[in-house]
């Protein structure tokens, strides 16, 4: 992670006002900067990362799993934003992914089963045409790392884990005896 | 003998200085995340801690909105630390515009707090009226 440090997300969680405001101007410094380059490099963006960058607020999206299938990655989350849709992600590989698993210290990892999606940083590699790379953190403190040529983003209304406000469209619930 | 009242040649007392507006106080209010890739809160109706706390018990969102930005930090910490134990985050930044909000959540553990944040204004990021 090249602009959402570690550092700074340690520094955080501070509780003076003052590393605080710091911290918050450090942090709006990297988020410019880091729009700044993705500004540079979006024209070049293939279908499927532009879906991505165009379409979702991934951060604090629950990671329901991830794993690989030959030369494709695969992760399949639940957004936060409304209305909390599915999404599968399925990286097309041009080399093998990367998990630094202690990327965050202890405390200001999750202990629990659930992971969400953190800050990501897209980068462009060079080359005709060009490949991307990309740095996921989680909440548990992995940095996961990919290399690929797109990704295909798949999306679902979700019906379990069920949206929080309870709005499932498209779906009925029947009492067992109406199904009968 | 005169009759002027007693005080007539004394200088007029100077009017007291005119009080100094104390600073407008954060304000709690629902929230909700607008859909698609902004990460915009929308803020609803204005609501007390107490409302908040629940609030943010079913797993909803919240906005402390205000001038004074670490007086809504230090209230959103107090709203969250009554949920739970809660830990700090900054919103993802990805495309230009103020549009996501920093916000305390519940710290990821077993078993699990209420999903949901409580959001706070900044002095550059702002919730959008709008629930």
């Amino acid at each position: 992670m090249r602009y959402f440090t570690p550092e700074l997300i340690v520094m955080g969680q501070a509780h003076e006002d003052q590393v605080l405001d710091e911290q918050n101007r450090l942090w709006e410094d990297a988020g410019d900067r880091y729009v700044a380059y993705l500004d540079t490099v979006r024209s070049h963006f293939p279908a499927g990362l532009r879906q991505l960058d165009e379409s979702y607020y991934l951060h604090d999206a629950v990671v329901h799993g991830m794993g690989r299938r030959g030369q494709s990655f695969v992760i399949v989350l639940q957004l936060d934003t409304p209305p909390q849709s599915l999404l599968t992600f399925t990286y097309d590989l041009v080399e093998d992914p990367t998990v630094i698993k202690e990327a965050l210290p202890a405390e200001v990892c999750g202990s629990g089963p659930i992971v969400d999606w953190q800050y990501d940083e897209i980068e462009m590699a060079p080359g005709e045409p060009p490949t991307w790379r990309q740095s996921i953190l989680l909440s548990n403190g992995w940095e996961l790392r990919l290399h690929f040529r797109d990704v295909q983003v798949q999306e679902a209304q979700a019906v379990l884990p069920a949206p929080r406000n309870g709005a499932v469209a498209g779906v009925s619930f029947v009492p067992q005896r109406a199904a009968q | 003998m005169t009759t002027d009242p007693p005080d007539a040649t004394q200088p007029p007392a100077p009017e007291p200085p005119a009080p100094v507006p104390p600073p407008p106080q954060s304000t709690i209010h629902e929230a909700e995340l607008e859909p698609g890739a902004s990460g915009r809160v929308l803020r609803g109706a204005e609501i007390t801690f107490d409302a908040a706390v629940l609030r943010r018990h079913a797993g909803l969102n919240v906005v402390v909105c205000g001038e004074d930005q670490n007086a809504n930090r230090r209230l959103a910490s107090r709203i969250e630390s009554a949920v739970g134990p809660c830990q700090r985050a900054d919103p993802h930044i990805r495309h230009a515009g103020a549009h996501a909000l920093p916000h305390y959540q519940q710290t990821r553990r077993d078993p699990p707090g209420p999903a949901g944040h409580t959001f706070y204004e900044t002095a550059r990021r702002r919730a959008r009226r709008g629930t």
